[in-house]
Parts: structure tokens; C-alpha cells; sequence
């Protein structure tokens, strides 16, 4: 039974990743041909990359007998980029799941149930860990003269054993947040503020690992080992297993993966039941009649598309993220004062009028955030079931579309507005007309960004996306109106800076492309109004 | 109020007829059932009189309007219950029944007062400050009954009603049905339950395979037997007599 419910786990977990919704026909075999290719890719891929960016750090390590901690830093690279991965999948697909009440009324053992999602998880963490100790392996070999067979086999037993660890963890974060959840009633509220920390811990890592982490690793590698050693004990023990050969290590190691796990297991397996079947005990809310307020039907439209961002926690994180960029970013070039910004003058080498250059370089770099919020890149797309209540009522498609826009812009421009405010601290050095282009090209650029999301989603864009989520996720819905507004700004200021320069004025330049922006936009939106939207609307859903 | 002329739907050019050459007459006052096993082609039909699907051949006039060139006046004096009621799942009831409003212009005091009498009625004042994804599949379907009154239509399409109702909620329906006819609305609705429809219709339509087999007023269509008796004749050709036999 296991072994079938875990072969159903894992082939909706390769739909998924061939982009196979439910309900439709499963992937065909060429297509599982191609996500191992994609796989072997990536394997290859990662272990040049690794190779390259690790090379000399690996070296030195050599030099000084401590090439364990090659395998650990990989080791601690994929258990986190596992876990970040894997946390939610693992809430959802253990905890969460739909069908859990359905197999529970089978004869199958709960047992069974968990192990075949676990397994899952299990196995997702295990391709991170793989991939990650796998280019460790490559790297050492490579600088070092190749290694042994023996080697080689403990990377892939450690590769086993350390997504356990990751999957410990995932399986009981993934507790603690549907616990909480259930007990709270607020599960929008606690899944967004866990993707935020979870996107803001990955950003502080990134952010970290940049070019200088890499030199000072190289430099002080002894130290770093040292850390590993005292603070990172199930890490290094892996590492000397596999460098080392090293039994006695492996078998510490084996043992801080699978005690845990096993523990974890047993505890889950015993409240499974109890768990998914648990609920919700928050209170409920009792209605008391109170004056209703009425609204415009665009304004109706707009309110019911902003109450759907912001009751879905992956929508919100993966549609709206560039809000928060935007404001972070900003916040970043303030406190790093106009170092950025004179930064790319300096490059350019044409500080003749600075004043004039920052106003209008801040106002592209706005702009460029814009690019990454795509609230109305999926906005057609998370109708989905829900489609019918909007094509059985008497509203026109300029309505809907309109108010899919607003939705957009009602979040997107006074954030573009504040990030303008907090650059002119930035920007000493204005022009009443750099003012004036700082808030006006940003807002031209979202508008763009908007109304270019909306309509390739109303053209391209599926319905059948079995929930808002994983409407939201679709790179579609999301690549499209992303590349072409960044398309759009990085090409308006290469542009000038290759072709143009000397030619035109700076600001006059920022004045000319702000006005095409506009102009577009008001064909774009326009459009919304006409017949040709009109009627791709009446044949969605056909 | 519902005219149904020629109507055919194929999925596609070289497809099978979903719905072949289907007419039918809903006049005010009556309560039309529309009978026939799963896949006949109801939901293709009620889909097609509320404008969600289009057709390729035939006519389908609301009130003498057409529902292909005049779409929006059409839904303005109707409302359509799909079977299966997916709605806004993230918003609260009384925020659906707020939007349903603002879009049919409801005015806000007219609202209240429907709101008050048709959730009462249906049993879910209480959970309307409740979000739509806690309610059960009876609830969801009470809320857009609800939703579905709240512009005083006057032709309601519904398709399998009473599905997932309780007795309670299902006996307020007909009777709501039965008021909403005598005062001059039509009903044009699905059902699988043969002894609400002998009840509760004034004509009926029997369908298989998309093409119509009978269709008039109750007890033309049933005669001198009961309408399980001819639904079953009519649409598997089983003699209920000989079955007892």
C-alpha cells in the first residue's frame, strides 16, 4: 500500500513540476525524459559553478587538511535551501492535504499515509542535497586530484541521510505552523508573516554570501572550519566522513539524521489522526446586521480583487513581492546614502550635470522595480472556478478588466511614490523637472507593467488552475509583464547611455521616454474598452 | 420570458451535437423542470440561457431579448445557481452578498432589508460574517440562492437546486419558488429528484442525448401513470411494469 500511495505522491509532485494541473492528462513520458535531462543539466550546472566560486577556497583547505569542510559548507547550503524549499510543500502536502479524511476512511494505515508524504517531502529535499553535495565532490576531485570511489559512494549515503535532518525539521515547522493556524483562525496572517521571514532569511543569506564572504572565506578558512567544528558538529562529521572516510564519523553522523527523524516519524504517525482531522478552534463570528455600504461597480470589482490578494499568502509573495522590494531597496540606497547611484555615474563617466543624471538614473531605478510586481499578470487566471459569477452577471468587460487594473495600482503607485519620496533624500543635488520625472516615470512604468500583465493574461492566460495559488505561481502569469517591462527600462536607459548621450538631454530624454510610456498605456488601456477585449472576455471559459 | 428556439451546441466542428435543435417556451408564472440523465445536455442548455456558453446554432431570447446580442440586459433581469456554487471563497458572506449588490445596483437599503429576509430564511444570518471557504456545500448553495434574489429577477435558471440542501432549507426553496411564480417570475431549473418535479412543476422537459423527448404541461407529459414511470420509459425504454413483473 505504501509503496502505491507513495507512487501517486511522487508522480503528482513530477505533474506539478511539468506543469501538469490536476484534472488533466498526466505528463507523458517524454516529458518525465526531460525533467531528468533538466536535471542532469543542473547537476552539471551546479558543480561548474561550484567549482568556480569554491575552487581557490578549496585549495587552501586542501592545503591545510581540512577538506571536510567543503562537503559541510555544500552540506549547509542545500539542508537550508531544502528546508526554505520544502517548509510550505510540506505543510500543505502533509498536514494540509485534501484527501486526507478520504484515505483515512480507507484500510490504510495512517502510518502509511504520513510515510508516503513524508516521503515526498523526503525525497525533494534529497534532489537539493544531492545536487549541492554532489558539485562539493566534483570541486574537490577537480582541485585536488581527483578522489576516491569510496568517496564518492559516501557523498551519495550522506546525500541520503542529511535531507532526513531537513526533512525533521520541515515536518515539524510544518506542525507548528498548522498547530498555530488551527488554533487561531488566522491562517493568511501566520503563512505570510512565516514566507516573509522565510524570503527576508534567504535575502540576509544572499545578500550575505556575496563577493566579499567569498575572499574573507578564503582568507580566514581555518576559522570558518573552526566554527564549523564547535557550532555545525552533524555538518562536520559529515564532512570528515566523506573526506576522511572516516566510519566512526559517518556513523555519528547517520545517527544525528536518523534518531530525529525517527523520533518525529513516530510521534507524527501516532497523532496523525488526531492532526489532520483537528478543528479549527478559533471562534466563529456571529453576524450582526449593520449598515452596508455601496460602491461603483469598478470600484466593487476592485475591493473583490484586493481582498483576494491579501487573503492569499502566495499570492501576496509572489505577486506582490516587488512592493516590498521596492520599499527595501530604496531603504538600502538611502542608508548606503548615494554610493549606488554615483557608483553607475562613476562607470559611466559623465558627471558633467550629477544633479540631473541622479534624478533621472533613481527615476529608472524605480521604475525597474516596478517590473517585479505582477498583481495583474494572473489577475484573469485566479478567477478559475469562479469565472461564472462574473460572466452570469450584467457587467461589462471594461468593468472587470478595469478593476483587475486598479487593484494593481491602488497598491503599486503609492508605493512607486513613496520610493521616489525616500530617493529624493538620496538625490541632493534637484531640478524641478528631475522632481517631477522622479514621480512621474515610475508611475508611467507601473501603469505599463499593469495594463501589459492584464492583457497577456487575458490572452494567454489558463483558467484551470486548481487553486489562486498556484495561479499565482504560474511563470507565465508572472514572466511576461516581468521581461517586458524590464525589457523596457533597462533598453530606454542603454539607450541613451550607448546612442544617445551628448545628443539629447539627460532630462529631456527621461521627459520623451515618460510621455511614450504614457502614451502606450493609454492605448493599452483603451483597449480594455474595446470589443477585441470585450470579446476574448465572452470566449473565456468557453 | 425564456425562449428557447432551435438552440444547438457542439463543443466542436466535428464533435457530436451536445444539445440538437432543443426548443422550449418558459412563460411567466410557471415552474419549467428540465429532467434527464447526467451528460443529456441540462447544464449545456442552462449555460447557454445565462450567457456563460455559446451556442451554434439557434435562439435564445430572455424576455424577447437576445442573449447573444443583448447579454447584459438579459442577465439584469435574471439569475443563474449553478449546481455546484464556487464562490468567493475569500470573502465573507455578507461581503459576497455586498458585491452582488453594488453590481446589480441594488440600492444599500433595499439590500439590507433582502438580505435580512432571504438569509433568515435560509437559515444563515449567523454565518454571514463567517469567509465563504468555512461553509458547507448546503451553505454555499443557500448563500447564492440568496445572492441569486437579492435583484429581484424575474426568471431564475437554477441548475440542480436542492442539491446539498437541507429538508428545512429545501422546503423554504420550493415554497419560495412556488411565491415567486405566482407573482409573475418564471423558473427554468435541473433536477434529478422526479418527485419534487411532479410536485413542484407546471411543465416539464424531458431530454437524452441532447435531443428532447418530451416536454408540456405535467400531466400531459405523465398522463395516467407516475412521471418515474414515463422518465423511465422515455429515457432508458424501461416498462416499469415488466421490471415489477
Amino acid at each position: 500500500m505504501l509503496k502505491i500511495l507513495l507512487k501517486n505522491r511522487l508522480l503528482a509532485l513530477a505533474d506539478q513540476l511539468t506543469g501538469q494541473s490536476k484534472g488533466k492528462k498526466a505528463a507523458k513520458l517524454s516529458t518525465y525524459a526531460l525533467l531528468i535531462v533538466l536535471g542532469i543539466l543542473i547537476l552539471i550546472g551546479c558543480c561548474a559553478g561550484v567549482n568556480a566560486l569554491f575552487g581557490n577556497i578549496c585549495v587552501r583547505l586542501a592545503q591545510r587538511g581540512e577538506v571536510w569542510a567543503v562537503y559541510g559548507f555544500a552540506g549547509a547550503a542545500g539542508f537550508l535551501l531544502a528546508l526554505f524549499l520544502t517548509l510550505f510543500y510540506a505543510q500543505g502536502v502533509i498536514f494540509e492535504a485534501k484527501d486526507n479524511e478520504l484515505l483515512l476512511s480507507m484500510p490504510i494505515s495512517p502510518s502509511a499515509i504520513l510515510a508516503s508524504r513524508v516521503g515526498s517531502v523526503y525525497f525533494l529535499n534529497s534532489l537539493f542535497t544531492l545536487v549541492l553535495l554532489c558539485a562539493a565532490g566534483y570541486t574537490v576531485s577537480a582541485q585536488t586530484g581527483g578522489i576516491g570511489v569510496l568517496n564518492w559512494i559516501l557523498v551519495i549515503v550522506c546525500a541520503l541521510l542529511l535531507p532526513l535532518l531537513s526533512t525533521t525539521i520541515s515536518c515539524l515547522l510544518a506542525w507548528l505552523v498548522s498547530y498555530i493556524t488551527r488554533r487561531t483562525g488566522k491562517k493568511v496572517l501566520v503563512q505570510t508573516i512565516l514566507s516573509l521571514v522565510a524570503i527576508a532569511a534567504l535575502f540576509l543569506v544572499t545578500m550575505g554570501v556575496n563577493k566579499n564572504f567569498f575572499s574573507t572565506f578564503a582568507e580566514s578558512a581555518g576559522d570558518i572550519a573552526q566554527a564549523f567544528r564547535q557550532s555545525l558538529y552533524p555538518l562536520y562529521a559529515m564532512g570528515l566522513a566523506i573526506a576522511e572516510t572516516n566510519w566512526g564519523m559517518l556513523a555519528i553522523f547517520a545517527a544525528i539524521c536518523i534518531v530525529p527523524f525517527a523520533i518525529v516519524y513516530y510521534v507524527l504517525s501516532r497523532s496523525f489522526i488526531r492532526i489532520v482531522t483537528a478543528r479549527n478552534a478559533a471562534k466563529k463570528q456571529k453576524y450582526e446586521a449593520t449598515a452596508l455600504k455601496g460602491s461603483s461597480v469598478v470600484w466593487s470589482m476592485t475591493k473583490k480583487d484586493l481582498t483576494r490578494f491579501f487573503s492569499s499568502p502566495p499570492y501576496m509573495t509572489n505577486a506582490g513581492l516587488g512592493l516590498l522590494y521596492s520599499i527595501g531597496l530604496t531603504i538600502f540606497a538611502m542608508v548606503s546614502g548615494d554610493s549606488v547611484i554615483k557608483n553607475i555615474l562613476e562607470k559611466t563617466d559623465r558627471i558633467s550635470d550629477p544633479g540631473a543624471y541622479t534624478t533621472v538614473i533613481a527615476a529608472f531605478v524605480i521604475s525597474f522595480f516596478a517590473a517585479l510586481t505582477t498583481i495583474s499578470g494572473c489577475s484573469v487566471s485566479v478567477e478559475g472556478k469562479n469565472l461564472w459569477i462574473l460572466k452570469s452577471m450584467p457587467v461589462r468587460a471594461k468593468d472587470v478588466l478595469t478593476g483587475k487594473l486598479l487593484s494593481h495600482l491602488v497598491l503599486a503607485i503609492p508605493v512607486s511614490i513613496l520610493c521616489s519620496i525616500l530617493y529624493l533624500f538620496v538625490a541632493k543635488i534637484l531640478t524641478v523637472p528631475g522632481v517631477i520625472l522622479m514621480f512621474l516615470m515610475p508611475i508611467a512604468f507601473n501603469c505599463f507593467n499593469a495594463l501589459f500583465g492584464l492583457i497577456s493574461n487575458l490572452h494567454f492566460g489558463k483558467l484551470d488552475y486548481p487553486s489562486i495559488a498556484k495561479a499565482a505561481k504560474s511563470t507565465t502569469s508572472s514572466l511576461i509583464p516581468i521581461l517586458a517591462t524590464i525589457l523596457l527600462v533597462i533598453g530606454s536607459a542603454v539607450l541613451y547611455f550607448t546612442a544617445l548621450h551628448g545628443k539629447i538631454d539627460v532630462t529631456v530624454y527621461g521627459i520623451i521616454v515618460t510621455a511614450v510610456i504614457f502614451a502606450v498605456d493609454l492605448c493599452m488601456f483603451s483597449y480594455l474598452g474595446s470589443n477585441g477585449a470585450q470579446k476574448r472576455w465572452n470566449e473565456l471559459g468557453q | 420570458m425564456l425562449q428557447i428556439n432551435h438552440y444547438t451546441k457542439q463543443y466542436s466542428a466535428d464533435g457530436p451535437k451536445a444539445v440538437d435543435d432543443l426548443s422550449l417556451h418558459i412563460k411567466p408564472g410557471e415552474i419549467y423542470g428540465f429532467l434527464g440523465h447526467n451528460g443529456a445536455g441540462k447544464t449545456t442548455t442552462i449555460k447557454a440561457c445565462c450567457g456563460l456558453l455559446d451556442f451554434t446554432e439557434g435562439e435564445i431570447l430572455v424576455n424577447g431579448m437576445s442573449i447573444k446580442k443583448q447579454p447584459l440586459e438579459c442577465k439584469k433581469i435574471m439569475s443563474y445557481i449553478p449546481d455546484n456554487p464556487d464562490l468567493y471563497e475569500f470573502m465573507s458572506g455578507i461581503r459576497y452578498l455586498n458585491f452582488v449588490g453594488d453590481v446589480y445596483g441594488v440600492p444599500t437599503d433595499v439590500r439590507e432589508k433582502r438580505i435580512a429576509e432571504f438569509a433568515s430564511d435560509m437559515g444563515i444570518t449567523d454565518a454571514l460574517a463567517e469567509k465563504v471557504a468555512s461553509y458547507s456545500h448546503g451553505m454555499k448553495q443557500k448563500l447564492a440562492i440568496v445572492a441569486a434574489l437579492m435583484h429581484d429577477p424575474k426568471l431564475l435558471i437554477m441548475d440542480e437546486p436542492f442539491v446539498g440542501l437541507d429538508p428545512k432549507a429545501a422546503f423554504i426553496l420550493k415554497k419560495f419558488m412556488r411565491t415567486f411564480c405566482d407573482n409573475g417570475g418564471a423558473i427554468f431549473f435541473s433536477t434529478h429528484v422526479l418527485e419534487v418535479a411532479e410536485k413542484l412543476c407546471d411543465k416539464i422537459a424531458i431530454i437524452k442525448g441532447g435531443k428532447l423527448l418530451a416536454d408540456g404541461d405535467i400531466e400531459t407529459v405523465r398522463g395516467n401513470e407516475s412521471l418515474e414511470e414515463v422518465f423511465l420509459e422515455l429515457v432508458d425504454d424501461i416498462k416499469v411494469e415488466e421490471e415489477h413483473a
